[in-house]
């Protein structure tokens, strides 16, 4: 197990290189001056210019800037600065945590509200709560995230008051609003795919088994059928998860909330390499640790996988 | 089950008390703040500013928060436009070379030090210093010794100089009347020495010598609070006791924020809410001219577009009305000028050829010999593009143009594209005067060489007139002035096409709601009526 976990954490480091190397390459590549850019309309002397572009490593070769960034990244931990003279690190921990709340948000509405969505239509297969989760997350992922979100805005922001409509000031109930938006989509995906996975394994010889053994209703769906018929889901939720990350940008423009997903954003348009490496590098860490931890929760919920 | 119960209630009777304590101290705080004076607070929209350095501040989402921290030499009237008292008391010159300015002594900054001859000195110097890459530093290209600096030669400029503690003296190039004005820009705001030691420290918690203070740290992306300083010894010191910056990267998001009543003001209306700002607002909005000029510019360096003729011909072209109609919702003012007649020197028509006139247009455009096809340059996003193609629009049917190109890039690189000369017909740019003179308005533009005029126009009499106008007495000059717009009316190196207008709207608790020419709305002299 732990070997295991081992050899998939190295396995990161080719993963990461290469990320960053094309996230680097995307980025520089793009033309224009971005210090130029910097000034805006009004004109900027040549020797301050000079000095900036020398600063940045501008004049130099794509490789040797990739080079001396990453060997910063390496040897003292510096993720480079914006052009405007702010440390990228400190911009990451600056909004690390509005973006890991919002996707905590949202990753708790999409498992709590598909699991029981989910699991109520297909006990109560072709009845009314079946209909309505069916017509219901069909609606749902029809509607695209931002149409979602707005619409959120306007009624329960807007016209109810019950939320702010932006910022991530009041805590947890900043994040209300955009989490739902954020997890609409999803939770009608898991709520149908849980649905599927259920009806299935409630017609499966082994449920049939555990009946005729005389266990509840409740012990067969809930410890027999629901355990397998999560698994799909959870891989279905740390995909999700690890999306989530790029998903935000939508989201928390919308809501004016500062986090990751907004930056890169902000950061591509000004040409800030980087920025936009140094998340993209967070991005990449945090979907190969998700796609790790959901590789091992395969084995609580099914133990005959095994991992060596 | 029930051995749970026990500590959920505490939480719950903690939590309670929590808020019960939160809300005691939230009033407290209230009427703390309304017995020390009744100002109130107020929220105003902005955006992430690229930087708290007034030295290295060239936008308006630094720019409106510095303008609170500091205060210069001298200071805008907002009634007419011109530059009176702040720091210095008065001011006098001979020549309009050498100037004497007379510093209060009772301006000190947050920290207590005090404000002297020899701060701006030490500023000046730091700014211009190319060590210290400051985007501001042209401004003092006019005071002697700049060049020289920025070579590496000298340390200081020769030009600014300490006279004592409380008179400063400036040296000029050549004469330039305007220098009381320009004086009130971002670049000439005074440091305190602590700053030079730590520049990223200064600008997270900027320590100046404005109305206002900060209120502890420059938070990125959400907000920058701030505090009238009650040792500010100005005239007339802010209205409302806080001043709270509401950070957002999305307009709409804060037009739906003013809308619930969660912020107080916003300065900048997006153009697609124009439509339905009475229904939202009833009377809580107003509507402001500024100076930004909206023009399409001529690559003069082109064979093609040296005949004045043609020039005049593709002006008179463009129904502006009816662009400004249908694609603004009337959210411009139509440009007959290129001083902004919101200027107290501007007049609102003083271009001949600015009148929408599609068969004199047709005729001179013919007999110039216009191209058949046009390229149309710009760069993109807000909106750029679509009245660049109405304008492309307009010239097919008006000038029986047969086929039109667009270009739409990137700012950066429409930028790169200007300065290598690449341009191959008309382009759209914009011009924001920093600070309200007629100088500013043209000088940078349109002067051979100078480093915005990307047409690369000139002309020794304008040139010429520029000069006469720089170097005479700030009373004298408003004459010369118009008299150098008079020939870039005439040449048309660009098409004046409007003046922007900005719409404010606010929460209804404030009143007094006033912009300036340069788009920013005065917030220190807003009223918190709750």
């Amino acid at each position: 197990m732990t070997r295991y976990i081992i050899r998939r954490l190295l396995q990161f480091i080719p993963v990461l290189l290469i990320a960053t190397l094309l996230v680097y390459a995307m980025v520089f590549l793009m033309p224009g001056d971005p210090i130029r850019a910097l000034a805006g309309d009004r004109p900027m002397s040549d020797a301050v210019r000079e000095t900036l572009r020398e600063q940045y490593n501008l004049d130099d070769p794509f490789l040797v800037q990739y080079g001396k960034y990453i060997w910063g990244v390496f040897t003292a931990a510096d993720f480079g600065t914006t052009f405007t003279g702010r440390p990228v690190l400190d911009i990451i921990q600056q909004r690390l945590p509005v973006t890991l709340q919002l996707a905590a948000v949202a990753l708790v509405i999409q498992s709590v509200i598909g699991i029981i969505a989910g699991a109520l239509a297909a006990i109560y297969r072709d009845r009314f709560i079946d209909r309505l989760v069916q017509v219901s997350t069909v609606l749902v992922v029809a509607l695209p995230v931002i149409a979602i979100a707005f619409l959120l805005q306007l009624v329960f922001g807007l016209n109810l008051g019950w939320f702010p409509i932006a910022g991530a000031r009041e805590g947890l109930v900043s994040f209300i609003l955009p989490g739902v938006a954020m997890a609409a989509v999803s939770t009608a995906m898991v709520a149908r795919l849980l649905r599927g996975e259920l009806m299935d394994a409630l017609h499966s010889d082994y449920v049939r088994t555990a009946t005729a053994k005389g266990l509840t209703r409740g012990r067969v769906v809930g410890r027999h059928a629901m355990r397998n018929s999560l698994i799909p889901v959870v891989t279905f939720l740390g995909a999700d998860l690890a999306t989530m990350m790029g998903g935000s940008i939508v989201v928390e423009s919308i809501f004016n909330l500062p986090g990751l997903g907004n930056q890169v954003f902000q950061s591509i348009q000004a040409q800030e390499g980087t920025v936009v490496v140094g998340i993209v590098t967070l991005f990449v860490i945090f979907f190969v640790i998700v796609n790790l931890v959901v590789d091992l929760l395969y084995g609580l919920l099914d133990p005959r996988i095994r991992y060596e | 089950m029930r051995t749970h119960s026990a500590p959920a209630r505490l939480v719950a009777v903690s939590a309670a008390a929590a808020l019960l304590l939160t809300a005691c101290g939230d009033d407290d705080g209230e009427t703390q703040a309304a017995g020390d004076d009744d100002g109130g607070t107020l929220s105003i929209y902005n955006c992430e500013p690229q930087n708290l350095m007034p030295g290295n501040n060239t936008e308006n989402c630094g720019s409106r928060i510095l303008e609170q921290l500091f205060t210069g030499l001298t200071q805008i009237d907002y009634e007419n436009y011109e530059a009176v008292p702040a720091v210095a008391e008065s001011w006098e010159t001979e020549d309009q070379t050498t100037w004497t300015f007379h510093l209060r002594e009772d301006f000190t900054f947050h920290n207590g030090d005090p404000v002297t001859a020899q701060t701006f000195v030490d500023t000046f110097n730091w700014v211009v210093d190319p060590d210290n890459a400051q985007a501001g530093a042209t401004f003092h290209d006019k005071f002697l010794g700049y060049d020289e600096v920025l070579a590496g030669d000298a340390e200081e400029m020769e030009g600014v100089r300490a006279v004592d503690e409380h008179t400063l003296e400036l040296e000029l190039t050549e004469a330039f009347g305007q220098l009381p004005v320009v004086l009130t820009y971002t670049s000439f705001f005074p440091m305190p020495e602590v700053a030079f030691e730590d520049m990223e420290a200064f600008q997270t918690a900027p320590i100046g010598n404005g109305r206002y203070q900060m209120d502890g740290e420059w938070v990125h992306d959400v907000e920058v609070a701030m505090e009238r300083y009650e040792e500010w010894p100005g005239e007339e010191p802010g209205s409302p006791q806080r001043l709270e910056w509401m950070i957002y990267n999305d307009v709409d998001t804060a037009y739906t924020d003013v809308l619930a009543g969660n912020l107080d003001i916003l300065g900048e209306v997006p153009p697609h809410r124009i439509t339905g700002i009475e229904d939202d607002f009833g009377d809580d909005w107003s509507q402001h001219e500024s100076s930004r000029f909206v023009y399409m510019g001529f690559p003069l360096y082109d064979e093609e577009f040296q005949d004045a003729d043609l020039r005049h011909a593709m002006s008179m072209a463009i129904d502006r009305e009816e662009i400004i109609e249908n694609i603004f919702d009337g959210s411009q003012t139509a440009a007959r000028s290129i001083l902004p007649p919101v200027l107290p020197q501007g007049r609102d028509d003083a271009c001949e050829h600015c009148h929408f006139d599609p068969e004199v247009a047709a005729d001179l455009y013919e007999a110039a010999g216009g191209p058949e096809e046009l390229t149309l340059y710009t760069d993109t996003g807000t909106g750029h593009d679509d009245y660049v193609e109405a304008i492309g629009n307009q010239w097919a049917q008006n000038l029986g143009v047969e086929e039109i190109r667009y270009e739409s890039l990137d700012f950066a690189q429409y930028l790169d594209l200007h300065e290598s000369e690449g341009v191959t017909g008309p382009y759209r740019l914009g011009w924001l005067l920093a600070y309200p003179s007629p100088q500013y308005a043209m000088e940078p533009l349109y002067s051979e060489g100078a480093p915005s005029n990307y047409s690369g126009y000139a002309s020794e009499d304008f040139d010429a007139l520029i000069d006469q106008a720089n170097a005479a007495d700030v009373d004298d000059a408003d004459e010369i002035y118009q008299q150098a717009e008079d020939i870039l009316l005439e040449d048309l190196p660009v098409i004046p096409l409007w003046f922007q207008d900005y719409f404010i709207v606010h929460s209804d608790r404030v009143a007094d709601v006033e912009m300036d020419l340069r788009s920013y709305v005065r917030v220190e002299d807003v009223t918190v009526t709750d």
